[in-house]
């Protein structure tokens, strides 16, 4: 455990200085955080911006800044208002209050044409009576740029993205995944400030997703651009992103790097919906034994798993006596024992059910009256209703508030 | 090949039967018309009516297509007027009606103007005759093809745009949005992605509002009054209001008159194909 509270407090997220990739900051300097430099350094900042149609609040108080070169992920579930704020951000959408910087500059009232940003829509939108190379070339058309060096520009797009015999095509003789990439030569070809995209990858099937997925990430390392990424997918967020912003219900859960959400998320709801199966949640006792600190957790019929936490900060201990909730991944939770030994606590599990997925088997069992799935080895050979040793890896676990659903 | 459900025959009969019932009524007009145009004026006054010429006849046709003489100057004018008065409202009303109905459909003006102005066409003409009147005198430009032309806009143009929006409303926005965000402006959008995407509903709509024009009457008797405005419809009323009526006159000026109409409805019927939008949002 650390005593950082980095992440997350209620509708206001810190960021960390450039170059401080999951340093913790207090509440004084989270509040410095969104000062005037950070602004101006920043590529794309966000200051307190809400929107909302008629009664109902679609964002509350999103701040954020990210710098050049980031992959930023707006990932949360249907309805949570992240294509709102990027079509905030794109200017598609008037903003109800706040301000949008892109590099320093207010943006927030300016016409998507000014704003030099490109976008990649979910539906592709490609202009349908126009070819291939047209399309791509759309952009530099409005802007006047010359013919010469326009088709130069197109060709080299086309040649990143395996569109070259395409060019002469309309978008009605494309199929899903070559539209995808012609929606995304289009915005390539311009060399814009800031690229959104408004997920992708949600049209094609598994496997092109995948591809695709991974051609998004080459893209970015190869070329470089800053780029706002809308998706549902918390694998997909995982997978590309450089700082992801979690949100639900209109409202910032956290803002950090994909490793600082996955381990260290800032309140259950971003422990339930990263990571799949999701983070287990157990409700349990802190108790003080002798000045240490020890975890109890209750089981039905078995005796209780208690664990001593010698990392425990100041902020835990003042839960002595009282519960809190303990986020473990099913990783940690396994047959195998932990990395670190000083950190691995054994028990002596009745295993439920299995899944097996090949590579792994998840093995539910039951612990503090919920279900709790660990992650077993492919090879396994356990058997639901087998009794298991597992082995608690407790270097990443986390612990709640259970009255704020705070991280503690 | 082209279908593989076999139909029962008498199905096959019926569907045959209406079909040239169909064409039986909307040809023989046309027919009828055609050969009262080529028959003497003998055979058309004859009882009982000698449905097929006994001789073709086709000096009215040189008569009306030769300029110096009386009827051919009137028939003349009054063709060029018709072009001029119809083609001149559909164009107007082309543009303003496309520019307006995207102001309705994506910029969010008020609908109730929209409303009101439908309101317009669905009054009779002849409750708009005297105050028009009064202000075309006002103006001086009665008997001038520019009166007619502001008549025939007022008209068209309510439509066109209800014609319109209903193509526009059904585009994806998505795709103005990518060409706004690409830099364009509205104009340029609307010009290089919207008019292109909905070149068919243009089509429809020139091709309507060309017919609507070109056949008006009660406008043309009312505000013109000779060869400077005087349009087909009242050249060829003028022609039956004569002591003596030819028909056969009357006939061969109703086919050169349903010419231009017809040439237009070929020349815009290219343009009237569907699947124009496939491809550009997912599929």
């Amino acid at each position: 455990m650390s005593d950082s509270t980095s992440s997350f407090i209620s509708n206001q997220v810190s960021t960390p200085p450039p170059g401080q990739v999951s340093g913790s900051t207090d509440a004084s300097q989270r509040q410095q955080s969104y000062n005037n430099t950070n602004r101006d350094e920043a590529i794309l900042s966000i200051r307190s911006l809400y929107k909302s149609y008629y009664d109902a609040s679609i964002l509350q108080d999103i701040n954020l800044d990210i710098n050049s070169g980031d992959f930023l992920v707006l990932v949360g579930p249907s309805g949570c208002g992240k294509s709102t704020l990027l079509s905030c951000i794109g200017g598609l959408t008037d903003v109800t209050s706040g301000e949008i910087y892109c590099k320093g500059k207010d943006i927030s009232q300016l016409d998507p044409a000014k704003r030099d940003i490109a976008m990649v829509f979910q539906s592709y939108a490609l202009f349908p009576n126009m070819t291939v190379a047209q399309n791509i070339g759309f952009g530099l058309e409005v802007r006047k740029v010359p013919a010469a060096k326009r088709t130069q520009k197109i060709q080299q797009v086309a040649e990143i993205l395996h569109l070259e015999p395409l060019l002469d095509r309309t978008p009605a003789q494309l199929s899903g995944g070559q539209r995808q990439r012609v929606a995304m030569g289009r915005a390539l070809v311009r060399d814009p400030t800031l690229f959104l995209f408004d997920e992708p990858l949600s049209n094609l099937d598994a496997k092109l997703r995948l591809t695709m997925r991974t051609e998004i990430k080459h893209l970015h390392q190869r070329l470089g651009g800053t780029m706002v990424y809308v998706t549902h997918d918390q694998v997909e967020a995982m997978t590309l992103a450089s700082k992801i912003v979690v949100l639900n219900q209109g409202v910032i859960q956290q803002f950090g790097t994909p490793d600082e959400v996955y381990k260290r998320p800032a309140n259950t709801f971003v422990a339930e919906f990263m990571g799949s199966p999701a983070m287990n949640l157990m409700q349990a006792k802190v108790l003080v034994e002798a000045g240490d600190l020890k975890i109890q957790i209750q089981r039905e019929d078995e005796p209780p798993i208690i664990f001593s936490e010698p990392a425990a900060t100041d902020a835990l201990r003042a839960f002595a006596n009282r519960s809190v909730i303990v986020g473990l991944r099913p990783e940690s939770i396994s047959d195998l024992p932990a990395r670190d030994p000083q950190r691995s606590h054994s028990v002596d599990c009745r295993i439920d059910y299995l899944e097996g997925i090949g590579s792994d088997v998840y093995a539910t069992l039951k612990i503090a009256g919920g279900d709790v799935i660990s992650r077993l080895h492919g090879d396994s050979s356990v058997r639901a209703g087998d009794r298991q040793q597992l082995h608690f890896d407790l270097s990443n676990i986390s612990y709640f508030d259970p009255s704020s659903q705070l991280r503690i | 090949m082209h279908s593989t459900i076999k139909r029962p025959r008498y199905l096959s009969y019926c569907l045959y039967s209406s079909l040239i019932l169909l064409a039986f009524f909307v040809l023989a007009p046309v027919a009828w018309l055609l050969l009262m145009s080529l028959s003497s004026p003998t055979d058309l006054t004859k009882v009982p009516l000698q449905w097929i010429p006994s001789q073709w006849d086709f000096s009215r046709y040189a008569q009306l297509l030769d300029g110096d003489n009386g009827s051919g100057e009137r028939f003349l004018a009054a063709m060029l007027n018709s072009l001029i008065i119809a083609t001149s409202a559909t164009v107007i009303a082309l543009f303003a009606g496309v520019l307006a109905a995207y102001a309705f459909s994506r910029r969010n003006a008020s609908m109730l103007l929209m409303f009101a102005f439908l309101a317009t066409i669905m009054m009779p003409p002849v409750t708009y005759i005297l105050p028009l009147y009064s202000a075309f005198s006002d103006l001086g430009i009665l008997n001038t093809k520019v009166a007619l032309i502001i008549c025939y806009c007022a008209m068209l143009i309510p439509f066109a745009i209800w014609l319109m929006k209903t193509n526009i409303d059904v585009l994806p926005e998505e795709i103005e949005q990518a060409a706004m965000i690409e830099g364009a402006g509205t104009l340029y959008t609307l010009r290089k992605v919207v008019l292109p995407i909905i070149l068919p509903a243009i089509g429809a709509t020139a091709m309507l509002s060309f017919l609507t024009a070109w056949d008006e009457f009660f406008y043309a008797l009312i505000f013109s009054s000779d060869l400077s405005a005087k349009t087909i419809p009242v050249a060829i009323a003028d022609f039956s209001a004569g002591r003596v009526t030819d028909f056969g006159v009357i006939a061969s000026v109703g086919v050169l008159a349903s010419l231009p109409p017809v040439i237009v409805a070929l020349f815009f019927q290219r343009f009237i194909v569907s699947g124009l939008v496939g491809g550009s949002v997912k599929g």
